[in-house]
C-alpha cells in the first residue's frame, strides 16, 4: 500500500497511532521515504528535548520488565512514554523474534504508553540511526520519555545507548562474578545502574562492588514487584539534567548560536595599576573606560584579536567585583560567550534545566546585552552571555 | 533492498499451549521474516494495539481453547474500527473443519490446522502480503 | 547389508545398537534393579503390580457445566472406569468466575466451569465421595478448588481423613511449560506448602502434588528433559516443604507424579523406570529420608495429545494403545488414553470409551499384566534406562549449578531447551527426518470430520446467570467477612487454608477468593524465551 507521506505526518502528529507506527517504518525501512519523514519532522520543529533513556544490561537481567515498569511510573505522572526495545536479528536469515513486549502489562485507559520492537537487522551503525529516529517521530508527536531498550551485547548496542541522555545498565546478582567479567564498556557508559531481583541473595553484595568501582549511582530494584522503581525515577530525573547537558551540546542539535569568547572579565584593585602591565609589558591598548552604575563596577575594555580583556574595578566596598576579590584575590571573575540571540539562547537553556542568574537580558557595558548563567551549571564558572548589535 | 515483512504472532484467550506459536514465531524467524510475539492471554484489544505499534503485515492468532469463534471475529471487528483492516489475519490451532467457512466469512485469510508445515505458512504470508 | 538410516536413535537422541548383549547394561546390574517393591523399585513401587490390581483407569474428562460433566463422569463409572479426572475450563483454572471479563469465549470450553461451591455440589451429586479417588487438574489455585472438594464431601458425610484423590498443584512446570499461572513464584510455593502442611494433618490419604512431566513433554521437550524437569521439579518441591519446618517422611510420601506416554515404546518403557530409580535415591542419599514410602515413585500417565494427527484421525488409536502400553510395561499406578479425535476437538462419548476399552484391553487380553516387569532384564531396555539415567542427572546437575528449578526457570533455561526440542522436532518432521503416518508419508485425501463435541455456548450464559443468582441469594456480610480474613492471613504467614475453607463454605466464589490472594500476591509475568 502506498501511503502519502504528507498526509501520514500530519495524521501522527495529529494522534494517529498507526501513522506514527508507519511513520516508524519509513524512518527503519531507510531510503528516499525515510529522508522525506525527517524533512518534515524537522521543518515542525520538533526539538531533541525529550528525553531518552537507554536501558542496557546482560540477558536475563530482566530489563523488559523494569522498562515496562518504569515506562508505567512515568505515565502515571502524566507523560506519554515511547519504549523501544531492540532484540537481535538472525545472521542467517535476516529474521528476528521480538518478545519484548511479552512483559508489558495490558494498557491502560488512562496511560499513554506507545510500545515498538525493531529487530537490529546486523547493521551496526544503521541501527542506531533507525533507532535516534524512531525516537524522533516518538517525540515529534508528544512522547517522553523516550525508554530505549537493548540486548546490550554487542558494539551497536553500545552506540545506541550512546545517543540516550540517561543510560541505565541493569544487572542482577548471580549472574557470576559479574563485575570483573562485565565488559568495561558496559560499565563506561552507565549513568545509572540498577540492581535487578533485590530480593536475591548476593544483592547487597552486587551493589557493594558496583559502588566500590563507579562513582555512577547505584540503584537496588526490583522489577517484579515494583521496590525501588520511585528512587529509580527520581535518579534519572536529577541526573537527566547534568548528562543531557553534556550529551546536547553537539551544536546540531542546538538553536542557540555561539559566535566567539567575546571577552574574559578580570577582577583589579586599580585599573590604572593593571593598565601598566596590560599596556606596558604586553601591549594591548585600552579602550576607553566606562562605569556600570548599577554593578557597582568601572570596566576597561582592552581588545586583542577578535576577543577582549575587560578589566573590573569595584566602584564600592559592596559591589559584586569587591566580594569577589574579598573571597578570592584579584583574578579571573568571568567568562563571557558572545551569543546571536541572547534571548532565544536564555530561553533554550532555562528550558533545558539550566541555572540561569539572569532570565531576561540586561544591560551590560559596551552596550551589549547580556546575562549570567549560575557557576552551578557551568562547572564552576560564572558564564556571560552577551549579544552587541 | 527488499524490506522486511513483519509479523504479530499471537496467543489470544487463556489458554498457555504455547508449543504451536514459538515453533511457528522461530521457522518465521527462519524463513527471514520479523516476528514479533504477543505471549499468553492477550485480549482482542491489547492483540490489535500491538499490531498497530508494531505496524506488522499479518497477525497469526494461535489458539487451542475452542474459544477462536467468539475471538478471531472479535480481532478483525477491532482491525476495522482502526481502519486497519489491510492488516493480514490468519490463525491456527485446534480449529474443527466446520468452523473454518464462517471465520473465512468473517474475515480471516488462512486456517492451519495441526499438521501444516511451517514452511506453507510462511509461503501463505509472503504471497498475501505480496512479497 | 545396508541399513535403512545412517544413525538409528532415540528422540532423546540416544543411540540405538544393531543389537544388545549382556556386556551393554551397567555393572551391578541386580542392585540397579532390586527386587519388585524393593529400593530402588526400578521393577516396580508394588511386589506383585498387576497381579494384584490393575492400574486405575481415570479418564480426564470435563466439560461446560457441572451438570453436564456430572452425567458424564457417572457414564464412565459406568463403563467399568475406576477413578474420575476432571478437567476445568481454563477461567476456573486461572481463579476468574465465568462472569469477569477475561472468561469471555472460554467458559466451558475445555472443562467444566465452577464457579463456587454450589457448582462442586452439582458436579459431585449422586457420587459418594468416600469410595472413589478423584483425580483435579488444577495448579495455581488447587487450594480454592480443594476446599470446595473437602465443602461437597462434608455435605455428603464423609470425612477428610476419608478422602482419597489427587490434586495437581505443580505451579512450577506451569512458569515453564503449561502458562496456567496466576502468583509470582514464592506466594505459590507458599500455597503448596500450606496445602502439604494441612493435608498431612487433615487429609492424609490425599495426594497433594502430581508433579507433571506430562505437559513438558507436550510442549516438545524429549523423554529425557521430560523426567529430568520434573524431578527437578520434584527437588524443589522438597526443598521448599523442608525450609517451611516440615520433616521429610510427614509428607513425601504423598508426592506424587504425572508422566506422558509416546511412542517409542522401549524408550518410554525405560523412562519411567530411570525415573523411579533416580527419584528413589535422590529421596535417600539427598534428602535423608527414612521411610519407604518417601522414596516411592508414584505415578499416573496419559498417552500423548501432541503425537495426535487430525489426519487419518484412526491411526491415533494404535498410537494410542502402544503408548498405553509403554505405561503399563512401564508399572504406573494409573492410565489415561486419549481419545482419537482429540487433535480436532473435545472427545465425544463414543471416542471417550473407545479410549478407556483400549485399556481394558491391554489389561485383560494382552498377558503383560500377568507378571511383573516383564521387560526386566532385556539388553536393550535395561541399557536404555541406564543411559536416561545419566542423561537426566547430568541435566539435574545443570539445573542445580543455575540455582535449582525455580531459578533456571526463571532464566528462561527450562524453557529454551524445551523450544530447542520442541523446533528440532518440527524440522525433522517437515524434512521426513522423523515419520509420522499420515501427516508426512501415507498421506490420503479425506472427508471433514463430522460428529465432533462441540460445547453450546450458551453454556456461558447459564453459568453467569448461576453466578447472578449465587451473588443475590448468599450472606454476603458474611462473605466479605470472611475474605477479609484471608486477606489478612495471606498478608501474615498463617496456613491459608482452614482462611479458604471458611470462604468456601460462605459460598464465595473462585474468583473472588483467587481476586483477595491477587491483590495481597501481585501477579505473575513470564518470561518468554524463543
Amino acid at each position: 500500500m502506498n501511503w502519502d507521506i504528507d498526509k501520514l505526518v500530519e495524521d501522527a502528529l495529529a494522534g494517529s497511532r498507526r501513522s506514527l507506527s508507519k511513520c516508524i517504518s519509513l524512518v527503519e525501512n531507510g531510503g528516499a521515504d525515510a529522508h522525506a519523514v525527517r524533512l518534515v519532522l524537522d521543518k515542525l520543529g520538533q526539538r531533541k528535548t525529550a528525553k531518552r533513556i537507554g536501558l542496557t544490561g546482560p540477558p536475563g537481567s530482566g530489563k523488559s520488565t523494569l522498562v515496562n515498569k518504569l515506562a508505567e511510573a512515568f505515565a502515571k505522572d502524566g507523560n506519554r512514554v515511547g519504549i523501544i526495545a531492540v532484540d537481535p536479528s538472525s545472521p542467517y536469515s535476516g529474521g528476528a523474534i521480538l518478545g519484548d513486549r511479552v512483559r508489558m502489562d495490558a494498557p491502560s485507559e488512562t496511560t499513554d504508553i506507545f510500545f515498538r520492537s525493531m529487530g537490529n537487522r546486523g547493521a551496526a551503525g544503521g541501527l542506531s540511526d533507525a533507532c535516534a529516529g524512531a525516537a524522533d517521530v516518538l517525540e515529534a508527536c508528544g512522547y517522553n520519555p523516550i525508554l530505549i531498550e537493548t540486548v546490550g551485547v554487542g558494539q551497536s548496542e553500545i552506540e545506541i545507548v550512546r545517543h540516550a541522555d540517561v543510560v541505565i545498565v541493569v544487572m542482577v546478582p548471580g549472574l557470576g562474578d559479574e563485575i570483573q567479567s562485565i565488559k568495561a564498556g558496559i560499565l563506561e557508559i552507565g549513568d545509572v545502574f540498577a540492581v535487578n531481583k533485590c530480593d536475591l541473595p548476593g544483592a547487597d553484595r552486587t551493589a557493594h562492588e558496583l559502588r566500590a568501582v563507579l562513582s555512577a549511582p547505584v540503584v537496588m530494584v526490583s522489577a517484579m514487584n515494583g521496590e525501588g522503581i520511585e528512587e529509580l525515577v527520581k535518579t534519572i530525573s536529577l541526573l537527566s539534567q547534568t548528562a543531557r547537558q553534556k550529551k546536547l551540546l553537539k551544536e546540531s542539535e542546538l538553536k542557540m548560536k555561539t559566535l566567539k569568547i567575546d571577552h574574559v572579565g578580570i577582577a583589579v584593585n586599580s585599573i590604572e595599576e593593571s593598565l601598566g602591565f596590560y599596556e606596558g609589558m604586553l601591549g594591548i591598548k585600552a579602550e576607553g573606560v566606562e562605569e556600570v552604575a548599577e554593578q557597582k563596577v568601572k570596566v576597561a575594555f582592552l581588545p586583542c584579536g577578535d576577543s577582549e580583556l575587560e578589566l573590573l574595578e569595584s566602584t564600592s566596598p559592596d559591589g559584586p567585583v569587591a566580594r569577589f576579590i574579598e573571597k578570592n584575590g584579584e583574578g579571573v571573575q568571568h567568562i563571557a560567550i558572545r551569543v546571536d540571540d541572547i534571548e532565544a539562547a536564555l530561553e533554550e537553556l532555562k528550558e533545558k534545566g539550566v541555572r540561569l542568574i539572569d532570565e531576561t537580558p540586561r544591560y551590560g557595558a559596551g552596550g551589549a546585552s547580556i546575562a549570567f548563567v549560575h557557576p552551578k551549571s557551568a562547572g564552576g564558572v560564572l558564564l556571560e552571555l552577551c549579544e552587541r548589535k | 533492498m527488499s524490506k522486511v515483512i513483519r509479523i504479530l504472532i499471537a496467543k489470544p484467550g487463556l489458554d498457555g499451549h504455547d508449543r504451536g506459536a514459538k515453533v511457528v514465531s522461530r521457522a518465521l524467524r527462519d524463513e527471514g521474516f520479523e516476528v514479533i510475539y504477543t505471549g499468553l492471554r492477550k485480549t482482542p484489544e491489547e492483540i490489535v494495539r500491538a499490531a498497530i505499534e508494531e505496524d506488522v503485515s499479518a497477525i497469526g492468532l494461535s489458539i487451542l481453547s475452542g474459544a477462536h469463534n467468539h475471538i478471531f471475529p472479535r480481532v478483525i471487528e477491532l482491525l476495522k474500527q482502526e481502519n486497519a483492516e489491510d492488516i493480514i489475519v490468519f490463525g491456527g490451532g485446534i480449529i474443527p473443519d466446520e468452523d473454518i467457512p464462517a471465520l473465512k466469512e468473517a474475515g480471516v485469510k488462512a486456517i492451519f490446522t495441526p499438521g501444516a508445515t511451517t514452511a506453507s505458512i510462511a509461503d501463505f504470508i509472503r504471497e498475501a502480503c505480496g512479497a | 547389508m545396508g541399513e535403512r538410516k545412517e544413525l538409528f536413535k532415540t528422540g532423546s537422541g540416544i543411540e540405538v545398537k544393531p543389537c544388545y548383549t549382556g556386556d551393554d547394561p551397567a555393572p551391578g546390574l541386580a542392585e540397579n534393579l532390586g527386587t519388585p517393591g524393593g529400593y530402588p523399585f526400578t521393577r516396580g513401587i508394588q511386589p506383585t503390580m498387576y497381579r494384584g490390581r490393575f492400574w486405575t483407569m481415570r479418564q480426564y474428562a470435563g466439560f461446560a457445566t457441572a451438570e453436564e460433566s456430572n452425567k458424564r463422569y457417572k457414564y464412565l463409572l459406568e463403563q467399568g472406569q475406576t477413578g474420575i479426572s476432571i478437567a476445568f475450563d481454563l477461567p476456573t483454572q486461572i481463579g476468574y468466575d465465568s462472569d469477569d471479563a477475561m472468561s469471555q469465549g472460554e467458559v466451558g470450553k475445555v472443562g467444566v466451569a465452577i464457579d463456587s461451591l454450589a457448582d462442586m455440589e452439582v458436579l459431585f451429586d449422586g457420587i459418594p465421595l468416600d469410595q472413589v479417588s478423584v483425580s483435579m487438574t488444577i495448579n495455581a489455585p488447587a487450594a480454592i478448588l480443594l476446599a470446595f472438594y473437602i465443602v461437597v464431601a462434608e455435605k455428603q458425610g464423609v470425612p477428610p481423613e476419608k478422602l482419597n484423590g489427587t490434586i495437581q498443584n505443580d505451579i512450577l512446570k506451569e512458569y515453564s511449560a503449561r502458562g496456567t499461572y496466576i502468583f509470582p513464584p514464592a506466594p505459590s510455593m507458599r500455597l503448596i506448602t500450606d496445602i502439604f502442611a494441612y493435608c498431612a494433618k487433615n487429609v492424609p490419604l490425599w495426594n497433594t502434588i502430581s508433579i507433571s512431566g506430562y505437559h513438558i513433554r507436550e510442549a516438545g521437550s524429549t523423554a529425557v528433559q521430560e523426567v529430568a524437569f520434573t524431578l527437578a521439579d520434584g527437588i524443589a518441591y522438597v526443598e521448599a516443604a523442608l525450609k517451611a519446618g516440615m520433616d521429610i517422611d510427614t509428607f513425601a510420601g504423598r508426592l506424587s507424579f504425572f508422566f506422558n506416554a509416546q511412542n517409542n515404546l522401549f524408550e518410554e518403557a525405560a523412562k519411567y523406570r530411570a525415573a523411579r530409580r533416580i527419584w528413589a535415591k535422590i529421596m535417600k542419599d539427598r534428602f535423608g529420608a527414612k521411610d519407604e514410602r518417601s522414596m516411592k515413585l508414584r505415578f499416573h500417565t496419559q498417552t500423548a495429545g501432541a503425537s495426535l494427527t487430525a489426519q487419518q484421525p484412526q491411526c491415533n488409536i494404535p498410537r494410542v494403545t502402544l503408548q498405553a502400553l509403554a505405561a503399563v510395561l512401564g508399572g504406573t499406578q494409573s492410565l489415561h488414553t486419549n481419545s482419537y479425535d482429540e487433535a480436532l476437538a473435545l472427545p465425544s462419548e463414543d471416542s471417550a470409551r473407545l479410549a478407556l476399552r483400549t485399556q481394558q484391553i491391554i489389561a485383560n487380553e494382552s498377558g503383560v499384566t500377568d507378571t511383573v516387569d516383564p521387560l526386566a532384564g532385556s539388553y536393550f531396555v535395561e541399557s536404555l534406562t541406564d543411559e536416561i539415567e545419566k542423561a537426566v542427572l547430568a541435566y539435574i546437575e545443570k539445573i542445580d549449578s543455575l540455582g535449582g528449578a525455580p531459578a533456571a526457570i526463571e532464566q528462561g533455561y527450562i524453557q529454551r531447551e524445551i523450544a530447542d526440542s520442541a523446533y528440532a522436532w518440527q524440522k525433522a518432521v517437515e524434512a521426513g527426518e522423523e515419520i509420522v503416518v499420515g501427516l508426512n508419508k501415507f498421506q490420503m485425501e479425506e472427508e471433514p470430520v463430522k460428529g465432533l463435541l462441540r460445547v453450546d455456548p450458551a453454556v456461558a450464559d447459564r453459568q453467569v446467570e448461576k453466578l447472578r443468582k449465587l451473588r443475590q441469594g448468599r450472606d454476603n456480610a458474611a462473605v466479605d467477612a470472611a475474605l477479609e480474613k484471608l486477606r489478612e492471613a495471606a498478608e501474615k504467614d498463617d496456613n491459608l487454608m482452614p482462611f479458604i475453607i471458611d470462604c468456601a463454605r460462605l459460598y464465595c466464589t473462585e474468583g473472588e477468593i483467587a481476586g483477595t490472594l491477587r491483590k495481597v500476591f501481585g501477579e505473575y509475568h513470564p518470561v518468554e524465551i524463543l
